[in-house]
């Protein structure tokens, strides 16, 4: 009679697809796949562990012979799982941005919205709630010049030969973390402030639109805790 | 019973790990009990990085290998001798440069889509231009494109009008390789059904059912899934390595800058949806230089060449990068100067 090994390729196989279900479940669960991928997507992963459960439920119902895989392939399928389990990723900071490089203009936005946000600044008598994104994608640079705002970001350090400049970043976040696009507007005369260099904070102040883009100068600046889902989309 | 090897035992001891933490990650709903092996910002933004590109691409290779099993199981070879027996593939060869007008899949799903249509008799010039041109020729692309672009309308058109010259000419080029390009069916197929070799047993080559959808979608997934995952970790070394404002350097002198964007595309694996915004935020790069990354990131980039080994021999493999490459060098270059 023929002597049956135990199937350790098949073992490995069935302990991969439930890892990535594990994984990608409570990633849905607990909300952090949004440090990943934009919320809207939401349905991709969804759809992804569906898949993936079916995958399983088909593996463990049909006996099939298989050609034996080499267990380094199997070591390479869990390597993003305990990267993160080990290092446990937040939201994209300082250095992702220092990596990415600043973004001071070319921003894409929807017609409809640019359209709306204008007609809200041309209407707007005190300090106006803008975020970077909508400052960086009017290319109308009259209606923002002067403009009284209020907005939120990380302040950001970047020195250069001559001097220590200070930008306010928010990540734009299109498809998903690799692809986000640190924007960011520069905020002049901010010595004062100098101490905010990579903390989240508020500030309020004016918008002016110089040679090298916008910039805002200060009235003031308020620490806030980093938000719960800082991107912009 | 067999004694785990050494690479056996790694894998168990990594898997325990993992499943060590996952009741701390269940009860507690965020990262915050799972001890913190690496604090470096530089480790924190590769792993956002790497989670990132592998969440976003998993899904699309998934939903390409379910669409690639439901070939398999459901699509005889004889209706597809059928549908191309009488057909001059001359003229099949543009109409699949636009197919992805009405198939739209993305980069990663289309390759275990392509497998199996080939193993299914498709003719290979023809699939090869779907494969080229569907991932960028396809509505999601274009809004994408268009909306990232709304300021360079330039940058809208020639995406697209590149894409398709590239394809159909890589496409028509390919006809020469029908026979000896792709891979063996036993030899591309490998990870799938071996009955007679490996369990000597009869059982559900030919039956249709979801299951065998799904059993093969997941051949498709353990062949794929590895090549994602190597290209993931090279990108987001790429991304944590190299810093974007040394590319700059390059943007004054425009072969340098079709040049430096072309490699970016391949190393950065974005996704064809995406990559539109990124490349618009490439301000001080001339617009053909743009082009040049719009056309070839989403043909040829780092994860896709590792995912061609397993529909390709080795020659064409080399063949279609330096095809893609120089074509798109070329016709980039040239609307360079005539757009300058």
């Amino acid at each position: 009679m023929k002597k049956h090994s135990f199937d350790w390729n098949g073992f490995y196989r069935n302990l991969v697809v439930s890892l990535w279900i594990a994984c990608l479940l409570f990633l849905i669960i607990s909300g952090n796949i949004n440090l990943f991928i934009k919320r809207s997507y939401l349905f991709l992963p969804v759809l992804g562990t569906l898949i993936m459960g079916l995958i399983l439920i088909a593996r463990l119902t049909k006996k099939k012979g298989e050609r034996k895989e080499n267990p380094w392939i199997f070591i390479i399928l869990v390597i993003p799982l305990v990267f993160a389990v080990g290092v446990r990723p937040g939201n994209l900071g300082e250095f992702a941005a220092s990596r990415k490089g600043l973004v001071t203009s070319g921003v894409a936005m929807n017609e409809k919205s640019r359209d709306k946000l204008i007609r809200n600044l041309e209407e707007a008598r005190s300090y106006q709630h803008v975020n970077l994104k909508e400052i960086l994608s009017l290319k109308e640079k009259n209606v923002l010049n002067g403009l009284k705002l209020k907005t939120e970001g990380l302040v950001m350090e970047k020195k250069n030969d001559v001097a220590k400049h200070y930008y306010l970043v928010r990540f734009l976040m299109n498809c998903c973390a690799a692809d986000a696009l640190p924007l960011a507007v520069e905020i002049k005369n901010s010595d004062d402030f100098a101490t905010s260099a990579g903390h989240w904070v508020e500030i309020w102040g004016i918008l002016h639109s110089g040679p090298e883009g916008f910039f805002i100068e200060p009235e003031k600046i308020l620490p806030i805790p980093e938000p719960q889902d800082p991107y912009l989309f | 019973m067999k004694k785990p090897g050494a690479s056996e035992k790694l894998l168990i001891t990594i898997l325990a790990l993992f499943l060590f933490s996952l009741p701390n990650l269940i009860e507690s709903h965020s990262w915050q009990n799972i001890p913190v092996f690496f604090r470096s910002p530089a480790i924190q933004a590769f792993t956002v990085f790497l989670m990132a590109i592998v969440l976003e691409a998993l899904p699309f290779i998934l939903i390409g290998s379910v669409i690639s099993g439901l070939i398999e199981v459901y699509l005889p070879e004889e209706a597809i001798t059928r549908i191309f027996e009488k057909k001059n593939t001359l003229l099949l060869i543009p109409v699949a440069g636009l197919l992805g007008l009405a198939l739209p899949i993305c980069e990663c799903g289309i390759i275990p889509v392509i497998r199996r249509l080939l193993k299914k008799g498709v003719p290979f010039s023809v699939a090869i231009t779907y494969m080229l041109t569907g991932p960028i020729i396809n509505v999601t692309v274009l809004a994408s494109t268009s909306l990232a672009f709304w300021k360079e309308p330039k940058i809208i058109f020639w995406r697209p009008v590149l894409a398709f010259l590239v394809g159909t000419t890589i496409g028509f080029a390919s006809k020469r390789f029908e026979k000896t390009a792709p891979l063996p069916a036993k030899e591309s197929l490998k990870e799938d059904h071996c009955c007679e070799e490996c369990c000597g047993e009869e059982h559900h080559h030919h039956s249709k059912n979801w299951l065998t959808v799904f059993s093969h979608a997941g051949d498709d997934f353990f062949l794929m899934g590895k090549y994602l995952i190597v290209g993931a970790l090279v990108a987001s070394f790429v991304q944590v390595g190299l810093p974007r404002e040394n590319l700059l350097i390059f943007s004054h002198n425009l072969p340098l800058a079709i040049t430096a964007l072309m490699a970016l595309a391949f190393l950065l694996n974005l996704c064809s949806e995406s990559d539109a915004f990124v490349a618009s935020t490439f301000v001080q790069f001339p617009a053909a230089a743009k082009i040049a990354f719009l056309v070839s990131g989403p043909m040829l980039d780092f994860k896709m060449i590792l995912m061609f080994f397993s529909i390709f021999r080795k020659r064409y493999i080399i063949f279609l990068a330096a095809s893609i490459a120089v074509l798109v060098f070329i016709c980039t270059y040239f609307l360079g100067v005539v757009l300058r």
